[in-house]
């Protein structure tokens, strides 16, 4: 079942447009903006015509999370990616739509090469190979030999140098690649007079992390019938899923299940699990969904009552991501994870200790905690609904919102006369008519509909600068009024676990969006598994679609 | 501290491991005190601030900052008096009264102020008519003055960012390849250095001063340094074959990115460095002071730190330092205005004057700072402060009209003008002659004059974009 269709409303003379779930077609710069050509990935294509894909690099960079979590992997070193990279944006403009989008780090088209990146990771490179031969021990283990004599074993270095490129590079090295590295790691060995091993190791291992195979991961493919496509290979697709289900390196052993042969269904599928099952995984659902929801930004100068508040959203989250519970809860949950303060701040009864507390309405679920609330605040308590209706549209319901016109000042929201109430004043500035009036008509029917809830998340019924004014807390979605996060979710599941879906796929596919016609299907398909977030990401994994890359045509 | 290992007759060392240097015309300088004891120049130096804030805040048109009383009599407002505080009010001028117009003309911008404004005014040209919006159209003043007095330092430029955010629009822009759809050559903004520890260690690693003893392990270092350099471009090499029109122009970004690194790590040439320049030991990040919360005013001492080695040793001459990218990123806090709604969002915005002002006199603190170390680095017959230009620039000034021809978005917001900008031009190099308020109001004068200042100040040819001219009262 479509979603609920926010293009209706988009439609009604708004010049800062937003644009609802997906159009029928968009055009591609590969195919010049023609009609819709093949479904990579198969898929049914009933009904409207699939969306035209773009083309995604071929070597898509990891992001410095993923780069973290790999060299911890594979040395058991922490903390040198965070202290020499650049973090990945967190925002970028889309270039079709100019519109500001929230971005996964996993984004590939905003990883510039830049001069602080490049001499980052030579930095960090120089750093993990010191680091990691400080522990002899270590490099005995990784390697599965101990050198012998005093200069260099080479028999020990080349099996360390082939254990570390198979993990970081994905691939095996070819025999001009070892025998350059090896090479060049003794000649720098050989003149040092300790140990000389181990500055070879050391020299080896700086070379393999600096190199470009391990931050961009290859996915160069096999072509198919249609030159806008390529199909990864095995060891790519490894390499992928473990991108996408640890945000790490893959191991030598599921290496080496597709160095035996080649990957059949059944294959695919018991490596899939086999990283399902690894708590990397639970990891890695946490890590999507803190960057997707972004609560962990939260904006409380209370560290007290803000580390309450990250425990509380922390917790649900698990619990709506555990096995047997559907994922749905995270947002329509009437129980919360409360400390004795928490509840207290939240105007409730305090628990005798920290616990699960039944909410009342119209709370529900992550949306209505304070961690959440607080992301879209000016002032302490004080709320801008216009604000907190772009935070919901784009991050909840995945509206496009295209920039305002240029002669719109969006930094000081709608103003409010003193002694007048917000409700009315914000009224009257739609009334007004004009370019704004599109936008706020959408993104103010999200916000009043949250108004209830200030900037911590305590639930209100007056205006805190104005006591005559009450807040009737009530909004409106594509034209159906609701009150508060439960009845959004009630209201909108559809449209809200799609655009979890539609989230989850660029996440996974590092792109700016998936294409529609795929989006469905997942989300079909999640529906009908009663929304285990599990099953979906599995899904996601096995699907054709995953092991496709689109490419610039020739 | 850990002091380099110069030789016995050049450092003395104190009790608490600071090096006290000898009189650098004892061991560096010519006869005349003039040049350098290899026959160097002294080198002049470009440094800028960055001020992500407007004179004034949404609805406002009163401010701490502009003089009232033009000339050697100025009177220093409450946000400058950082620049007396620290002693360093003698060494800068004010100039009031720039103007960067919202129109299609030289250096102006396509109404949108966040967006287009910055751009046309750190590089001169107009900004939001072609080209890929929220991009700048040519290049920054300290990449054109890096390509001039840059060229034989290991940095030819720096450019740090006190708030830790990442993204926004940056304010330093080169050119480079353009994507596909795109112009063959495109600028962009440069990502500047937000860690104050990488930007120590950047300074720090592999740097050897003249005349310390061979260290062996340093000499390995090195080596190993550049045979990885090495194999990372064959590596780069290799993959660029296999890939597209658009990924290759991605590698070949790395590819010149390394061998810009592979040619400083080879450089041999003598670096020129004052007694001053010194090894503090590591420089960390500063915590968090709360949740969300970073510790600028620690954030900003450790790059005031850097920036200060980074001239003493010649490690560059030109830096740049913001106080956020552009718009304050998605809300610069502070535990002076740790507001939920940060900078941007709350103190320019949704705040008072008082507390703009106050922020605004933080910032002006850190480049009085600045300042001060380059003053109390001797240098020659000087200091550092001599033979610098250090400029000051807000990212608005003051709109005393509601007309969109003279303040961008409409022109309703004070906050959202280059109308009335004011800039701070600290030192004297080439000539500036400093302790003066030069007023330039009712003359639309583009902020681009006083990049041209520096310019010529700094023997550094041309001019900032479509600007033309300078302010010759800096030099009287």
């Amino acid at each position: 079942m479509r979603a609920a269709s926010f293009v209706t409303l988009a439609l009604l003379g708004c010049t800062g447009t937003i644009i609802g779930p997906r159009p029928e077609v968009i055009s591609s710069p590969a195919t010049g903006g023609g009609t819709a050509t093949s479904t990579p990935g198969g898929g049914t294509t009933s009904g409207p015509e699939p969306e035209v894909e773009t083309a995604t690099s071929a070597i898509p960079r990891l992001s410095r999370r993923e780069i973290e979590r790999s060299l911890f992997d594979v040395f058991g070193l922490r903390g040198l990616a965070t202290r020499n990279l650049p973090a990945d944006p967190p925002s970028s403009v889309n270039p079709s739509t100019l519109a500001e989008e929230e971005a996964f780090d996993t984004l590939a088209d905003e990883k510039a090469p830049s001069a602080v990146f490049v001499e980052g990771l030579e930095t960090l490179a120089f750093e993990v190979g010191r680091d990691f031969v400080a522990n002899p021990a270590s490099v005995a283990t990784l390697a599965g030999c101990t050198p012998s004599g005093s200069g260099v074993d080479a028999t020990c270095l080349g099996q360390l140098v082939d254990v570390v490129a198979l993990r970081l590079w994905r691939r095996p090295l070819t025999s001009p690649e070892r025998s350059e590295l090896l090479t060049s790691a003794t000649t720098v060995a050989t003149m040092y007079g300790g140990s000389q091993h181990l500055v070879a190791v050391r020299a080896a291992v700086t070379s393999l992390v600096e190199s470009p195979e391990f931050v961009y991961r290859t996915e160069l493919g096999t072509p198919t019938g249609d030159p806008a496509v390529v199909t990864l290979t095995d060891r790519e697709l490894v390499g992928r899923l473990a991108a996408f289900l640890w945000g790490s390196a893959p191991t030598a052993q599921q290496l080496a299940v597709v160095q035996a042969a080649p990957l059949d269904d059944a294959a695919l599928a018991r490596l899939v699990d086999g990283l399902l099952a690894d708590p990397k995984f639970d990891a890695q659902l946490e890590v999507f969904h803190k960057m997707w929801l972004r609560y962990d930004g939260l904006l409380i100068s209370d560290s007290a009552l803000a580390a309450d508040m990250l425990g509380e959203s922390d917790a649900l989250l698990r619990r709506a991501l555990s096995q047997g519970t559907p994922w749905t809860r995270l947002l329509d949950s009437d129980q919360s994870y409360l400390t004795p303060r928490l509840a207290t701040h939240y105007g409730l009864t305090a628990p005798a200790s920290t616990g699960w507390v039944t909410m009342p309405t119209p709370r529900a679920g992550i949306l209505s905690h304070g961690a959440f609330l607080s992301l879209s605040s000016t002032r302490a308590t004080e709320t801008l609904p216009s604000r907190r209706g772009a935070m919901l549209a784009r991050r909840v319901l995945c509206q496009t919102i295209r920039p305002p016109p240029k002669d719109v000042n969006i930094d000081n929201g709608v103003v409010v006369a003193p002694g007048s109430c917000k409700a009315q004043a914000y009224q009257a500035h739609r009334a007004r008519g004009g370019a704004c009036t599109g936008c706020h008509v959408v993104l103010d029917g999200l916000g009043f509909g949250f108004e209830q809830l200030d900037g911590q998340g305590r639930f209100r019924t007056v205006e805190p600068d104005n006591a005559a004014c009450a807040i009737q807390g009530v909004g409106d979605v594509g034209g159906t009024a609701f009150s508060g996060p439960k009845e959004l979710m009630a209201n909108n599941r559809d449209l809200i676990t799609h655009c979890a879906v539609d989230q989850l796929g660029r996440f996974a596919f590092r792109d700016r969006h998936l294409a529609r016609q795929h989006v469905d299907r997942f989300h079909q398909a999640f529906t009908a598994s009663s929304h285990d977030f599990r099953q979906l990401v599995r899904s996601i994994a096995l699907d054709p679609r995953f092991r496709l890359r689109i490419q610039e045509r020739p | 501290m850990k002091p380099f290992r110069l030789s016995r007759r050049t450092v003395l060392r104190g009790a608490l491991g600071t090096s006290l240097g000898l009189p650098m015309l004892d061991c560096m300088l010519n006869g005349n005190g003039t040049a350098l004891a290899n026959g160097a120049p002294i080198p002049c130096r470009y440094f800028v601030f960055y001020c992500p804030t407007s004179l004034v805040g949404s609805g406002s048109r009163q401010e701490g900052l502009t003089p009232t009383q033009a000339g050697a009599t100025w009177d220093v407002r409450p946000v400058l008096q950082p620049l007396q505080t620290q002693g360093v009010v003698a060494d800068v001028q004010v100039v009031s009264g720039l103007f960067c117009a919202p129109v299609n003309v030289p250096g102006g911008y396509n109404r949108d102020h966040h967006g287009q404004a910055p751009s046309a005014v750190m590089s001169g040209v107009r900004s939001g008519w072609t080209g890929t919006l929220w991009r700048p159209q040519g290049w920054s003043a300290d990449q054109l003055i890096a390509k001039v007095i840059g060229t034989s330092t290991r940095f030819p430029l720096l450019y740090y960012q006190l708030d830790s955010q990442t993204g926004g629009t940056y304010v330093s822009f080169e050119e480079t390849n353009g994507f596909s759809g795109e112009a063959a050559r495109v600028y962009r903004g440069v990502q500047p250095q937000l860690s104050p520890a990488a930007a120590y260690r950047q300074l720090f690693t592999n740097f050897t001063p003249p005349n310390a003893m061979p260290d062996p392990q340093a000499t390995l270092e090195l080596r190993l340094r550049q045979s990885s350099l090495s194999y990372t471009k064959d590596r780069i090499t290799a993959l660029n074959a296999k890939v597209g029109a658009k990924d290759r122009q991605t590698l070949d970004e790395h590819f010149t990115r390394v061998r810009t690194l592979e040619q400083r790590l080879a450089s041999t040439t003598p670096p020129t460095i004052s007694p001053a320049c010194r090894d503090p030991g590591a420089i960390t990040d500063p915590p968090d002071v709360d949740t969300n919360l970073p510790d600028q005013e620690a954030r900003a001492q450790r790059f005031i730190d850097c920036i200060e080695l980074a001239f003493a040793c010649d490690a560059t001459r030109v830096l740049t330092l913001g106080g956020a990218s552009v718009m304050t990123g998605p809300g610069m806090r502070h535990p002076q205005w740790r507001t939920v709604g940060g900078l941007h969002g709350e103190v320019q915005h949704a705040s008072t004057q008082a507390n703009l002002d106050a922020a605004n006199r933080w910032f002006v603190d850190v480049y009085a700072r600045v300042l001060a170390r380059f003053k109390r680095t001797v240098e020659g017959p000087g200091t550092v402060l001599d033979r610098t230009v250090g400029l000051f620039v807000m990212e608005g000034g003051k709109g005393l009209t509601s007309d969109a021809q003279r303040s961008g978005d409409g022109g309703g917001d004070p906050n959202h003008s280059l109308d009335n900008s004011v800039m701070l031009v600290g030192g004297r190099a080439g000539g500036l002659r400093p302790s003066k308020h030069v007023n330039l109001s009712g003359r639309d004068l583009h902020h681009g004059v006083v990049f041209n200042s520096a310019m010529r100040a700094l023997g550094v040819p041309g001019q900032l974009g479509e600007i033309s001219g300078t302010v010759d009262a800096l030099f009287m």
